[in-house]
């Protein structure tokens, strides 16, 4: 299994394209945070926080996260190597964990260069260090949560096809329906419904880690869909591979 | 995928529908923030989770806004978000823009203005790249369930002549009382029941005039009243309420049609009541200025929850003291706000007199000793003082040193967060005896302090009563407010009183107290308002000597706030004193200028990525590294 993670991690960094998306992600987080002045600007608001990070961030990984995940089982698919792994002796749950290991190291690294935002935050401000670090904390473990779930989505996406376009496109929409469609979608439905509609809806379940707040309902909940999306692409893969 | 594989999945997907649902109910909220700015009190939380009804809010304060209100409009809607958590399904946030439809506007504002009933609107002043604009925004919230609705105005209304800016401070101020204001509200709407806070009147003790902004706040959550225990003896009433009813009728015989009360004339037919009523007071009133009419109330006490005692100037009969012993045993509450001497300020102004400061003659000091609490007859003078309007408009003395800031050294709940007290002539307070207590300094004066007995007080020469110069040389804080809780021994555990009392039937003299409350603060004015040129009314958290300059946007005083988690201390409320000692700690940036924008802005654009690159030609290396051996 660990073989299987390197692997994916390796071959992501092995090409260039891999490169090429994180640093578009960062030009673009970059931009927004720091340079456009608009409602995410972090140096306009003169208040030492990075909340604005973490509301534009979950838009940002929704379309970054499907581009790491789109190859997972579709490269596989396309050039044959899956049936190559369905020779190995590991099972299909063991392939499938260890594919959405390495989609989420993939995130992760993406968020250390982030780090450098927050450190300039903390020289930023009119009192050197005055920022709410522990909710600051807060906001980064729920946006790992909503990472790990878009990576659990993407991959799935990624098992169904074996175009790796046609699975980042239905990964960004799947994403995006389940990310906010929900939500938009509650507005038009009567009570009491919309308000279990807006329980579907992973914004509804980052409102408060976006400022720190860590609640229990926000957390079973991503962990709810990513293992909906895991299991499912496992039983999915092992009726390909039996 | 096989069949069996869809009724896995299906089972799946139910499984974790039930979970999310089921845990639902035991959910937990971390608030990582420090100080825990987002938690809502354990208070709220109990309303908002037992919600039995389907709990509706309005919210108006919303729109396309200038930057300063849409902070306001933020800060509410994070809290409400934070309610809705709480709430779940049985409570619902509608948004609503009243501005939205152009031509429906009015009629919608005609609506949740209800003729001054609802939501008042706010104007505020904006003044942006030197152009002044008017904006007018609705800040309040409506809580309806059922057939009731309760408005909450979360901040105070204006006129659109009257505009007021917007600054730091009353958004910090709306944002930190946004909790409380809708706690109000519901309090309002489930009709909890209130509690009553009686201010002792009858022995020149402050207004309520005097004490407004302190009354405004209270019955905001108390059924708020003066009370003397002294009352008129029955004959006497009713030979007032008779007299009233004569004049009433030879009022209507002389076919009067209006009548004046306080210069504004009232059409007699249309309010009958009211002149009745008011011509009743009006005999009554005749008659207590008689002491032979009066009669101490034995039961005077008996609906209090709480007893505000607060600056006292003349003697208490010992059967006042008697009522009010009787109800600190029967486990009554009272805040004494005591001061042992004062100044005469109208004779400081007067260059032909010498003033004093004067001890005033309410005889509490042994009855409070009992106990357990000594009232010294001193004037605390305090290096760390506030500033005096001379009363002969001379300008201001800007280091008074008989006005002591006060503040609490051992952060005591009450004093959280709270801005320093203004004192006003205050006396210095000791404890004795009575182990049985538990006793909390709640205000301290600073180490640089000095007491001063009786001597002449005048505006010049202040050097002689600063501390600094000739002061306590000890160094040691004085203690000025207490808060006592346990058991209290009785004042007339060994002493007689008059027969007529001893044998009412109605009386069980009680020795000892059930575990009770007292505040003992050695400051009579901790609420009075400072009245600023003829008639304005200083509000509590703010100076005198700059209030209406161009200073006074920031808040100097907590004397307000002190007073009301005083209360809520008292009244076994504690959560509304936690909900007030949350603080927005500001966290600004620094302003920055240009060229210091484009370090940062460079920093965190080409940093990361530079940082991605290294990783990338390094990885690439190892690689090559690898193949090459």
């Amino acid at each position: 299994m660990k073989a299987l993670i390197f692997k994916e991690v390796r071959s992501y960094f092995g090409s260039i394209i891999g490169f090429i998306t994180i640093v578009v992600f960062l030009i673009i987080t970059g931009v927004f945070l720091w340079v456009i002045p608009g409602n995410f600007n972090l140096l306009n608001m003169g208040e030492s926080s990075l909340i604005p990070f973490f509301k534009l961030a979950p838009y940002i990984y929704l379309v970054l996260i499907p581009s790491f995940t789109m190859r997972l089982f579709a490269e596989e698919h396309r050039t044959g190597t899956f049936e190559l792994l369905t020779t190995k002796p590991i099972t299909a749950s063991q392939i499938v964990f260890s594919k959405f290991i390495s989609g989420c190291l993939l995130t992760l690294f993406t968020l250390i260069p982030t780090f450098i935002y927050y450190i300039s935050i903390v020289f930023l401000g009119e009192e050197i260090g005055n920022i709410d670090h522990s909710s600051t904390i807060g906001s980064y473990v729920g946006l790992v949560l909503l990472a790990f779930s878009f990576v659990s989505i993407g991959m799935y996406c990624s098992s169904l096809v074996k175009n790796q376009i046609v699975a980042f496109i239905s990964a960004v929409i799947l994403n995006y329906i389940i990310y906010e469609g929900f939500y938009l979608f509650a507005d038009l439905v009567v009570q009491p419904f919309d308000f279990y509609l807006l329980k579907f809806s992973m914004l509804e379940h980052f409102k408060s880690f976006e400022r720190g707040i860590l609640d229990s309902r926000d957390i079973i909940f991503y962990i709810s869909i990513s293992t909906f999306f895991i299991v499912t692409t496992q039983l999915f893969v092992s009726t390909k591979k039996a | 995928m096989k069949s069996n594989n869809y009724i896995i999945l299906f089972l799946l997907l139910l499984t974790l529908l039930l979970v999310n649902y089921l845990l639902s109910f035991t959910f937990f909220r971390v608030d990582l923030s420090e100080d825990q700015i987002h938690e809502l009190s354990p208070y709220t939380k109990d309303k908002l989770e037992n919600l039995d009804d389907y709990l509706k809010i309005d919210v108006y304060l919303v729109g396309d806004f200038p930057v300063e209100i849409e902070k306001l409009e933020k800060g509410l809607l994070e809290k409400l978000q934070e309610i809705k958590a709480y709430g779940a399904q049985n409570l619902d946030l509608s948004f609503i823009d009243l501005n939205e439809d152009v031509e429906l506007a009015e009629d919608y504002k005609k609506q949740v203005f209800d003729n001054g009933n609802g939501i008042k609107p706010a104007y505020i002043d904006i003044i942006k790249d030197d152009k002044r604009e008017i904006v007018e925004i609705w800040p309040g919230i409506s809580l309806q369930m059922g057939e009731y609705s309760i408005p909450v105005q979360l901040l105070s209304p204006s006129t659109r002549d009257n505009p007021y800016p917007i600054n730091q401070a009353v958004t910090n101020y709306f944002i930190d009382h946004i909790e409380e204001n809708i706690v109000v509200g519901l309090d309002k709407l489930f009709m909890t029941e209130k509690k009553r806070i009686h201010f002792l009147q009858g022995h020149g003790e402050l207004s309520v005039f005097d004490q407004r902004e302190a009354w405004f706040y209270l019955q905001k959550n108390f059924i708020v009243d003066t009370l003397n225990i002294k009352e008129l003896k029955t004959e006497i009433y009713n030979k007032a309420v008779d007299l009233g009813i004569m004049e009433f009728d030879s009022l209507l015989r002389k076919k009067v049609d209006s009548f004046s009360i306080n210069n504004i004339s009232v059409p007699v037919l249309d309010n009958k009541r009211i002149i009745s009523s008011y011509l009743k007071n009006k005999w009554m009133n005749t008659f207590k200025k008689n002491p032979n009419n009066l009669i101490e109330r034995l039961d005077a006490l008996n609906e209090t929850d709480l007893l505000i005692v607060s600056k006292p100037r003349s003697t208490f009969t010992i059967k006042e003291k008697y009522v009010i012993d009787q109800y600190i045993m029967n486990g009554g509450k009272v805040i004494w706000l005591i001061d042992m001497m004062d100044v005469n300020e109208a004779i400081l102004a007067q260059k032909n007199r010498l003033a004093y400061n004067e001890v005033l003659d309410h005889e509490l000091q042994s009855f409070l000793f009992k106990y357990g609490v000594r009232f010294n007859k001193d004037m605390v003078c305090d290096e760390q003082c506030s500033p005096v309007v001379r009363e002969d408009n001379l300008g201001v003395v800007s280091k008074w040193f008989f006005y002591p800031t006060l503040k609490n050294y051992n952060n005591h709940i009450l004093m959280k967060n709270v801005l320093p007290i203004k004192g006003r002539y205050v006396c210095s307070l000791d404890t004795v005896g009575e182990e049985k207590l538990k006793r909390t300094v709640v205000l301290q004066t600073s180490i640089e302090n000095k007491l001063m007995r009786q001597s002449r007080i005048q505006y010049q020469n202040t050097q002689n009563y600063d501390p600094t110069l000739t002061g306590n040389q000890i160094k040691n804080k004085l203690n000025v407010g207490y808060l006592f809780e346990g058991i209290f021994q009785s004042n007339f555990k060994n002493r007689r009183i008059a027969n007529d009392f001893i044998k009412n039937p109605s009386i069980q003299f009680k020795k000892e107290s059930v575990p009770t409350k007292m505040a003992f603060i050695g400051d009579g004015d901790l609420i009075r308002n400072d009245i600023s040129g003829e008639r304005t009314p200083v509000p509590l958290m703010f100076e005198k000597s700059n209030y209406n300059t161009p200073y006074y946007e920031m808040p100097t005083y907590g004397n307000a706030t002190f007073f009301l988690n005083l209360v809520d201390k008292m009244l076994n409320r504690d959560d509304f004193i936690e909900l007030r000692s949350k603080m927005n700690p500001p966290r600004l940036m620094k302003k920055n200028e240009a060229g210091k924008k484009m370090k940062w802005q460079l920093i965190n654009l080409a940093l990361p990525i530079l940082l991605v690159l290294i990783f990338g030609f390094f990885n690439l290396y190892i690689r090559k590294l690898k193949y090459e051996s």
